[in-house]
C-alpha cells in the first residue's frame, strides 16, 4: 500500500524506505558486517532449514527466467538467454539471482537505492502490483537497450522485498538501429529513456506506455512481449516470495535473506584469502576513437585515445579495491561509462572466476571498494554522455580486472582458474528494409558466443563458445538468426590464427560473411568499434600473444549475381589473410574497415564479412606449446603452415594421412628461437634509455602524447608516477607543447 | 541389467533380468527372456520354437547406440554442408561447451570445453548453395562441387555421408539432388556407401540441431541396427512369426527397420512416462505427475488429460538435437550424491556429483570415503544393511556412520543422525521445488494430478519429497524399480507426423480471414490424416484414432505451446475460435495473465497429429480389497530416525502386501529393489490393483 496517514512508510515495520536503507549503510559502516550482523542466529539455530530457505529462495530466480524466456519475442533471449532475474531486500540489495546476464545484478541493485533515495516512496507511489521500468544508464543501468523492470513486494502492506529482471532489447529507438551504435555519442541519440517510470500497475500494463513504444522503437511487438516476458518471471518471483513467508514466517524471511548476505561477504573474504596472495596488481588500457571519418556531429569528428588505468589491491583479511586512478576523460563518443559500470564487470568476474558456487548476492561485492574519479571516462561529469558502447570500457575493466586475479592465482597456485577473458565486445548491427518489407532494427547477437575466450592457465580458450557477459554463451543457428535480418549466411567459419598465440592460444572467433537478400536498403554499425581502430586490446599472458585488433570487410555494388550465374567460387571466409577472397572473388566497391558506420546502403548481393574479435589473447610462451596441438589447429584450418613455424616453430610435414609433427625437427627449431631471442635481446636500462629520450624529445605520436596529459589532467598521483618512472624534468608534465 | 517384461493375452506379465552384454546384446536378450519365462515353468533352451511362435510382438530398447556415440566407436562419415558452414561441428552450438554441467561450472566459464567432432574436418566438404527462409533458391546448387567432393570423401574410404544444407526443412531440393549426384558417382565407382539428407532425418528448423541429428543417426544407427537385428534373428531363427520392434524418445513403436533410429537414442526413460499413461489408463487417473528417482538424478513427466508432451529440441550426451522427445526433466538428485561441507561457509553441499555404480556409497565398502544419500538413509534405520538386492551385497552401516559423523556432522557441530535427517530433509525440498517449478511453469494445479513414484529409489524418498504438495494422489507400487521396463510393454501403436506451415491470424475476428486460415490448418491436417492412415494400413494395424495438434504461439513469439485441438476441424471460425481459446487457457496458465498479448496477433508455424493403434498390453488385475492388517506381511520390526527422533517401527515385506491391507508409520516396507519408509502420520493404503497409494 501507499503511504497513508496513518502510517510512516511501506518499508518492514512500516519504516520509510530510505531509513530502512540508512540503517543498513549505517549498520555495515559501524561494524563492517552487513546489516550489523556479528553472529548468525537462523543458520546457527538450524542449519539444514537454513539450506532449505536458500535453496528456495535460488530455485524461485531460476525457474522465472526460464519462463520467461518462452514469452519472449525476441531471438537474443530465446537463442541466447541475454536476460536475468533477481529477487532484492526492501533496501534493494540483492539476495539471490539467475544465471544469465550477470553483470546486470549490481546494476539493478543500485536502481533500486536511486529509488529509494530520490523517495519514489512520497514522490511516486509504491504499491503492490506496481510496474517499474527503466532503461537509463545514469540512473544506475548500462546502456538504453538493456531494461529493467521491477516489482515491489509486500507482505500485509509492508514492502518485504523486490523482484527485478532485465532483458537485452534488440532495438531501442536509437538514431543507430540495434541501439549500440558507435555515431550515439551522446544519450540524446539513444532512444527511448525511461528513469524508474511506472509503466503498469495491479500487474497490468498502462495503454499509454504501450502506445508510446509502438511509437518509438522500431519493433514495438518484440519489445513489448519481453516486457511481459519481464512482468511474468518477476511476478513468479514475488508469489515464490509470499509463498516462503508464509512457511517461514515473515521474520524469518528478513533475517534469514541477510544472514545470507553476510555469510557470502565472509565467504568472499575468506576465498580472496585462499586463493591470491595480497599486494598491488596493475594493468593499464589504451582506448583509441577514431571518428574523424564517422557519421557523427561536428564536435565528434575527431580521432584520439583515452587511458584507462585499474589498479587492484588484495588486502591480507581478504578486501578487494579497484582504483581509476590515471584514467583519461569522458568525451564525446559512445564509450562512456557510469560508475555502475565498474561494479557490474566486478560482479561479471568475481562470479564467474571466484564466487561461482550458486550463492552470490550482494555479500560478493559489499566489501569491494572502488575509487573513479569524477570526470573521467568511467564517471562523467556531464549527464548526457554517450553510452551506447559503454561495454568498450566495462569490458576491458573485465579483462583487466580478471588479470590482475590470474596473477594472483598463479602467484598462490591456483593455475587451473586462470582464464583470460574475452573483453572488449565487437558486434554488428543492423537497420534498413526487411525481407518482410518493414522498417527493422538488430544488434546481431550471435556474438554472445561468436568471439571465444582467451587462453586458460591448463588449456586453450573456447574457440567461439563464449562471451564475457554471460557464462552460458551460445552463437544459436543461422536459420533463426536470418528470420530477423535481410541477409543470407555465405559463411559461418571460425577464424584462423585470431585469438593470439601462446603456450595455450586465445580462441578463434567466428567470422561470418552475409549477402544481403530480399532488402530494399539495409546498413550497420559497429558496436564498440571507435575504441579498436589502432589498438591491440588484451595483451594475453606471461609471454601469449594479444589477439589483432578487429576488422570487417563489405563490398557495395557487388557482381556477386554474376558469379552465381556462372558457377564461380564466392568468398566464404578470409582465405589469405594478404589477399582475401572477398577482394578477388566479387568484383565492386570494396571496403575493409575497423570502426565501422555505413553511410550507404547494401542492397541484394552485397557482402558483408564480420570478423568477431574479441581481446583474447594467449597464455605462456608460444614454444612451449605442445606441437600435437599445433597440428590440430592446422587440421582443423585454425592455424596456418607459416604460424606453426614462424610462431610455434614447430615442423610438420604433409603426408597422405594429414599432417604430422617432425619431433627432432620442432626441438631443433625452438632451440634456435631461443638462440635468437638471446640475440635479439637488449639490456632493459638500454630499452628504457632509449625509450625516455623519444618521450623527452617529444618524437612520440601526438595522439598518444594528447592521451597521457588527458590523464595527467586528471591525476596528480598519475602525472607524478609517469613523471618518476620516466625520469622526466618537473616541468615535463605541465608543458603538453 | 537388461530387464524383460512378458506379457500374456489375458494381460498377466512377468518380469526377467540378466547382466547386459554389450559386445552382443541379443546374448543378454535371450538370458533376460528366459529368466522371464522361468517364472511361467517354461524352458526357454528347451521349448523356444514351440513358445515364441505364439508371440505377437517383441520389443527391445537399449543403449548401443548412445553408447556407441560416448565411446566413438561409430561409423567413418564424411559431411557435405552449405559451403561456409565447414566448421559447424568444431563450432557445436555455443551452449554445447555448458549444457549438462551442473549449475556452478555453468557459471564457472573455465570448465567449459568442447565435445571432439564425431566427423573430422578433413572428411567435411562445403557445397555452395543456398535456399533461404521462405524457400526459395537464392544460390543454385553448385553440382560440379557435389561430384568432386563425393568423390573425394568415398575415395578417402568414408562409410557413409552425410548431407545438411540451410532451410532444408523449409525446401529439400537441394539435398535431394546432392543425395541424387552423390548415388550416382558411388555407383560408378562401385561401393556401397549410404547417403543421409538432414530434410529425410530431422525436417525441422535450427541448422545446428538438425546437424547433429543427421550426424548421430548415420554414425550410430549401424551399429544398433546390428544389435537389432541379431536379437530379431535369433528370434527368427527360434519360429518368432514377426519383425522385432523398437521405441522412439517420442513414445512411438516402430520396427528395427525404421529409417530414422536416431529417435530411438534415449527411450529408456520413456518407458516410465508411457507406463505411466497405460496405469492411468487402467486405474481412471488423467492427470499424472510421474516422478523417478535414482542414483543420480530425480527426473519428472507430466501427463494431462492422458497426453503427454513431445519436446522438438532437446538435449542428449551433451548434443543439442531435433528429436521428437516425451517432456521430461532432470535435477542432480540421487542416492548416490555427494555430501560434502563447503570449507569456505561450513555449509552443507549436496553433489553435484555422485558415487556412481562404482565406488558406490560409503556403505558398499569399495573404497569411497565420502558419504553419499545412501548412507543417511542407510544410518537412519530407512534401509536394511543385510536386505540390500534381496541381501546380495551386505551394506557397511558402520562406515556410514563414521563417514558422516567425521566429514559432515562434526564440522557442523552436530549430531550425525540429525546430521543424516537434515541432508534427506535437503534432498527432498531440492526434489519437492523442482515438482513445484516443473508444474508451475506448465501452470498446472497439484491438487488435479497424482503423483506417481518409481525408480529404485522412487518409494525410499516419497513421503520426504511429496509432503505438503497438494496432489490427488501419491502413489507407487512394489515393481517401482522396473517400471520403466514395464512401461515398453504397455506401448500402443504409436506413430506421429509434424508439418512446418508459416499462417497468421490477426486478433481481429475477421470471419473470411479465419475461414481461409481454417481450411489451410484442416488441410495439413487431412495430409497428415491420410498418410497416417495409409502407413499404418500397410503395417497391418487397425482401430486407428487420430489426435490433433497445433502449436501455437502469439505473432512474433519465438516459443510455442503444443495444444491438443478440442476439435476435429477448424474450418468454422466458431471452432478456431476454440482452438485459439484452448492456447490462450493454456497460456495463462503458463505464463500469468500478464503475458497474454492477444492484440499481436496469434500464429502458427507447425501442424502435428498422432495417430494410435491398440496392441496387446499387460492387465492389472483388480482384486477385492482384503483385511486392512498386514499381518502377513509383516517380517519383525527395528529403530528408525524419523523426524529427528528414534521410533520403534514396524517392518513390512513389500512382496505379502494384500489389497487393503493399510500400514501406519512408522513403518518401513521393504522389498529386495527397493524399500518405502512411512514415518509417523503418514499412511499407505494397498488399493485393488496392488498399487500403494500415500496419505499424510
Amino acid at each position: 500500500m501507499a503511504t497513508t496517514e496513518t502510517s510512516k512508510g511501506v518499508g518492514p515495520g512500516r519504516k520509510k524506505l530510505t531509513e530502512v536503507l540508512a540503517e543498513s549503510e549505517r549498520l555495515y559502516e559501524l561494524t563492517k558486517c552487513y546489516a550489523g550482523l556479528k553472529e548468525f542466529h537462523y543458520k546457527t539455530e538450524d542449519p539444514i532449514r537454513y539450506e532449505v530457505f536458500h535453496s528456495k529462495l535460488l530455485s524461485s530466480t531460476i525457474a522465472a527466467r526460464e519462463m520467461a524466456r518462452m514469452i519472449s519475442g525476441s531471438a537474443i533471449l530465446r537463442e541466447v538467454a541475454e536476460l536475468c532475474f533477481v529477487l532484492f531486500t526492501a533496501e534493494g540489495d540483492v539476495a539471490a539471482h539467475s544465471i544469465g546476464l550477470l553483470a546486470h545484478v549490481r546494476p539493478m541493485s543500485k536502481i533500486i537505492k536511486w529509488t529509494i533515495r530520490e523517495d519514489y516512496e512520497d514522490k511516486v507511489g509504491i504499491k503492490d502490483g506496481d510496474i517499474f521500468e527503466v532503461n537509463d544508464p545514469s540512473v544506475g543501468g548500462i546502456q538504453t537497450c538493456d531494461v529493467y523492470t521491477f516489482l515491489p513486494i509486500f507482505w500485509n502492506e509492508e514492502l518485504v522485498a523486490w523482484a527485478g529482471s532485465i532483458t537485452h532489447e534488440s532495438d531501442p529507438g536509437a538514431t543507430d538501429p540495434g541501439g549500440q551504435g558507435c555515431g550515439q555519442i551522446e544519450s540524446f541519440f539513444d532512444g527511448v529513456h525511461e528513469v524508474m517510470e511506472k509503466i503498469g500497475e495491479q500487474d497490468k500494463l498502462k495503454f499509454d506506455y504501450e502506445k508510446k513504444i509502438e511509437r518509438t522503437v522500431r519493433y514495438p511487438n518484440r519489445w513489448i512481449l519481453d516486457t511481459k516476458a519481464r512482468i511474468a518471471g518477476c511476478i513468479k518471483m514475488r508469489d515464490a516470495v509470499k509463498e516462503m513467508i508464509a512457511e517461514f514466517g515473515k521474520e524469518y524471511y528478513l533475517g534469514a535473506t541477510k544472514e545470507l548476505i553476510e555469510e557470502e561477504r565472509r565467504a568472499m573474504q575468506a576465498r580472496l584469502i585462499q586463493r591470491t596472495i595480497p599486494g598491488r596488481y596493475r594493468e593499464n588500457e589504451f582506448l583509441s576513437f577514431a571518428q574523424s571519418g564517422l557519421n557523427v556531429p561536428f564536435y565528434a569528428k575527431k580521432d584520439f585515445m583515452t587511458h584507462i588505468a585499474l589498479e587492484v589491491n588484495i588486502d591480507p583479511d581478504g578486501r578487494l579495491r579497484m582504483d581509476y586512478d590515471g584514467t583519461g576523460s569522458w568525451g564525446y563518443h559512445s564509450c562512456n561509462m557510469f560508475p555502475t559500470g565498474a561494479e557490474a564487470s566486478a560482479c561479471l568476474v568475481f562470479t564467474q572466476s571466484l564466487a561461482y558456487d550458486g550463492r552470490v548476492n550482494e555479500g560478493t561485492l559489499l566489501d569491494l571498494r572502488i575509487n573513479i574519479p569524477r570526470g573521467t571516462i568511467a564517471n562523467p561529469d556531464y549527464p548526457f554522455v554517450g553510452t551506447s558502447c559503454s561495454w568498450s570500457v566495462l569490458g576491458v575493466t573485465n579483462y583487466r580486472l580478471l588479470n590482475c586475479l590470474n596473477r594472483a592465482y598463479f602467484a598462490r597456485g591456483y593455475k587451473e582458474e586462470i582464464f583470460i577473458m574475452a573483453g572488449a565486445a565487437g558486434s554488428a548491427h543492423f537497420g534498413g528494409t526487411d525481407q518482410y518489407g518493414k522498417t527493422f532494427g538488430m544488434w546481431m547477437a550471435e556474438c554472445a558466443g561468436a568471439g571465444g575466450s582467451g587462453a586458460r592457465g591448463v588449456a586453450d580458450g573456447l574457440d567461439t563458445g563464449y562471451v564475457h557477459f554471460n557464462p552460458e554463451s551460445d552463437i544459436g543457428n543461422a536459420e533463426i538468426w536470418e528470420l530477423f535480418f535481410p541477409m543470407l549466411y555465405i559463411g559461418r567459419r571460425t577464424g584462423t590464427d585470431i585469438g593470439g598465440y601462446g603456450k595455450f592460444r586465445g580462441a578463434n572467433g567466428l567470422v561470418s560473411t552475409w549477402m544481403a537478400w530480399n532488402t530494399g536498403g539495409l546498413y550497420s554499425s559497429h558496436l564498440a568499434a571507435p575504441t579498436k581502430e589502432r589498438i591491440l586490446h588484451g595483451n594475453g599472458l606471461f609471454g601469449g600473444y594479444p589477439s589483432p585488433r578487429m576488422y570487417s570487410y563489405y563490398v557495395t555494388k557487388s557482381n556477386a549475381k554474376d558469379v552465381i550465374s556462372k558457377r564461380s567460387p564466392l568468398p566464404h571466409s578470409e582465405g589469405d589473410i594478404r589477399n582475401p577472397d572477398i577482394a578477388k572473388l566479387v568484383k565492386g566497391d570494396l571496403h575493409k574497415v575497423g570502426t565501422f558506420h555505413i553511410s550507404e546502403m547494401l542492397y541484394d548481393y552485397d557482402l558483408y564479412q564480420f570478423y568477431y574479435i574479441w581481446v583474447q589473447g594467449g597464455y605462456g610462451d608460444p614454444i612451449e606449446r605442445n606441437p600435437e596441438l599445433v597440428r590440430e589447429d592446422l587440421e582443423n584450418g585454425l592455424t596456418t603452415v607459416e604460424t606453426a613455424s614462424n610462431v610455434y616453430a614447430v615442423v610438420l610435414r604433409k603426408g597422405k594421412k594429414g599432417w604430422a609433427v617432425n619431433a627432432p625437427g620442432t626441438a631443433k627449431a625452438r632451440a634456435e628461437v631461443l638462440v635468437d631471442r638471446k640475440r635479439r635481446g637488449v639490456p632493459f636500462k638500454r630499452w628504457w634509455k632509449k625509450e625516455r629520450r623519444k618521450l623527452r624529445e617529444k618524437k612520440i605520436d601526438k595522439m598518444v602524447m594528447d592521451m597521457y596529459f588527458d590523464a595527467f589532467s586528471r591525476s596528480q598521483k598519475f602525472k607524478g608516477e609517469f613523471s618518476e618512472f620516466w625520469g622526466l624534468p618537473k616541468d615535463f608534465a605541465e608543458s603538453k607543447n | 541389467m537388461t530387464d524383460i517384461v512378458i506379457v500374456d493375452e489375458a494381460g498377466n506379465f512377468r518380469v526377467g533380468k540378466a547382466p547386459t552384454t554389450p559386445n552382443d546384446e541379443s546374448v543378454g536378450f535371450w538370458n533376460s527372456l528366459g529368466d522371464a519365462l522361468e517364472g511361467w515353468g517354461i524352458d526357454l533352451e528347451k521349448e523356444a520354437t514351440s513358445v515364441l511362435p505364439k508371440l505377437a510382438v517383441a520389443i527391445y530398447s537399449g543403449t548401443t547406440m548412445l553408447n556407441t556415440i560416448l565411446t566413438r566407436r561409430g561409423s567413418r562419415l564424411g559431411l557435405i554442408i552449405t559451403k561456409g558452414f565447414e566448421d559447424s561441428l568444431l563450432q557445436e552450438r555455443g551452449a554445447q561447451v555448458w549444457t549438462e554441467l551442473s549449475y556452478s561450472d555453468r557459471l564457472h566459464a573455465a570448465t567449459h570445453f568442447h565435445e571432439e567432432p564425431l566427423i573430422p574436418k578433413r572428411l567435411i566438404r562445403g557445397v555452395t548453395e543456398r535456399v533461404d527462409l521462405f524457400g526459395k533458391v537464392a544460390i543454385p546448387l553448385y553440382e560440379a562441387e557435389v561430384r568432386r567432393a563425393v568423390k573425394e570423401l568415398i575415395d578417402d574410404g568414408v562409410e557413409g555421408i552425410v548431407v545438411c544444407f540451410l532451410f532444408s526443412f523449409m525446401n529439400p531440393v537441394h539435398e535431394k539432388r546432392t543425395a541424387a549426384i552423390a548415388r550416382e558417382v558411388i555407383k560408378t565407382a562401385r561401393k556401397a556407401v549410404p547417403v543421409y539428407i538432414s530434410s529425410d532425418i530431422s525436417p525441422v528448423m535450427r541448422e545446428l540441431s538438425r546437424l547433429n541429428s543427421a550426424v548421430l543417426d548415420a554414425y550410430a544407427a549401424g551399429h544398433s541396427r546390428t544389435h537389432l537385428q541379431n536379437i530379431e534373428n535369433k528370434l527368427v531363427n527360434n519360429r518368432y512369426q514377426h519383425q522385432l520392434h523398437t521405441i522412439t524418445a517420442s513414445g512411438g513403436l516402430v520396427t528395427i527397420r525404421y529409417p530414422r533410429l536416431v529417435e530411438t537414442l534415449v527411450s529408456g526413460p520413456t518407458g516410465g512416462m508411457i507406463g505411466a499413461k497405460f496405469l492411468g489408463e487402467s486405474v481412471g487417473m488423467r492427470n499424472i505427475i510421474t516422478a523417478d528417482m535414482g542414483g543420480t538424478s530425480f527426473d519428472v513427466g507430466i501427463i494431462t488429460e492422458r497426453t503427454y508432451s513431445i519436446a522438438r529440441e532437446v538435449t542428449i550426451g551433451r548434443y543439442m538435437v531435433n528429436i521428437p522427445s516425451i517432456v521430461m526433466n532432470s535435477i542432480g538428485a540421487g542416492t548416490g550424491m555427494y555430501v560434502r561441507i563447503d570449507p569456505l561457509r561450513k555449509r552443507i553441499q549436496l553433489g553435484p556429483d555422485s558415487a556412481q555404480a562404482r565406488p558406490g556409497p560409503v556403505c558398499y565398502d569399495t573404497g569411497n570415503e565420502i558419504p553419499t544419500i545412501m548412507d543417511c538413509d542407510l544410518i537412519l534405520g530407512f534401509m536394511n544393511p543385510d536386505y540390500y538386492l534381496g541381501g546380495k551385497i551386505k551394506l557397511k552401516k558402520e562406515k556410514s556412520l563414521k563417514a558422516i559423523a567425521a566429514k559432515v556432522a562434526e564440522p557442523l557441530g552436530i549430531d550425525a543422525y540429525d546430521t543424516a535427517a537434515g541432508v534427506c530433509e535437503l534432498i527432498n525440498t531440492r526434489m519437492r521445488e523442482f515438482l513445484k517449478t516443473m508444474t508451475a511453469a506448465k501452470g498446472l494445479t497439484t491438487a488435479e494430478y497424482s503423483l506417481l513414484a518409481y525408480g529404485g529409489a522412487g518409494p525410499l524418498h516419497l513421503f520426504g519429497y511429496s509432503q505438503g504438495l497438494p496432489f490427488a494422489d501419491i502413489i507407487t507400487m512394489p515393481w517401482a524399480a522396473g517400471f520403466s521396463a514395464f512401461g515398453l510393454s504397455t506401448i500402443d501403436f504409436t506413430y506421429r507426423y509434424q508439418k512446418s506451415c508459416n499462417l497468421s491470424i490477426p486478433s481481429e475476428e475477421d470471419d473470411s480471414v479465419r475461414k481461409r486460415t481454417g481450411g489451410e490448418i484442416d488441410a495439413i491436417w487431412r495430409e497428415l490424416e491420410t498418410k497416417a492412415r495409409k502407413e499404418m494400413t500397410q503395417e497391418g494395424l487397425s482401430d486407428v484414432r487420430i489426435k490433433r495438434i497445433a502449436y501455437l504461439r502469439y505473432a512474433n513469439q519465438l516459443e510455442d505451446l503444443e495444444v491438443y485441438s478440442p476439435v476435429d476441424s477448424v474450418r468454422e471460425p466458431r471452432s478456431l475460435g476454440a482452438l485459439l481459446s484452448s492456447f490462450e487457457d493454456l497460456y495463462r496458465r503458463v505464463y500469468t495473465t500478464a503475458a497474454t498479448y492477444r492484440e499481436a496477433g496469434f500464429q502458427i508455424l507447425e501442424l502435428g497429429l498422432e495417430a494410435t493403434s491398440p496392441k496387446v498390453r499387460p492387465r492389472l488385475e483388480k482384486k477385492p480389497l482384503g483385511d486392512e492388517r498386514p499381518q502377513s506381511a509383516l517380517k519383525g520390526e527395528r529403530e528408525v530416525y524419523f523426524q529427528r527422533k528414534w521410533a520403534r517401527s514396524d517392518l513390512y515385506e513389500m512382496s505379502e502386501l494384500k489389497p487393503g491391507n493399510v500400514i501406519r508409520g512408522p513403518a518401513v516396507v521393504e522389498a529386495t529393489n527397493t524399500t518405502m519408509p512411512i514415518p509417523p502420520g503418514g499412511k499407505v493404503k494397498v488399493d485393488e490393483f496392488n498399487l500403494l497409494r500415500c496419505r499424510w
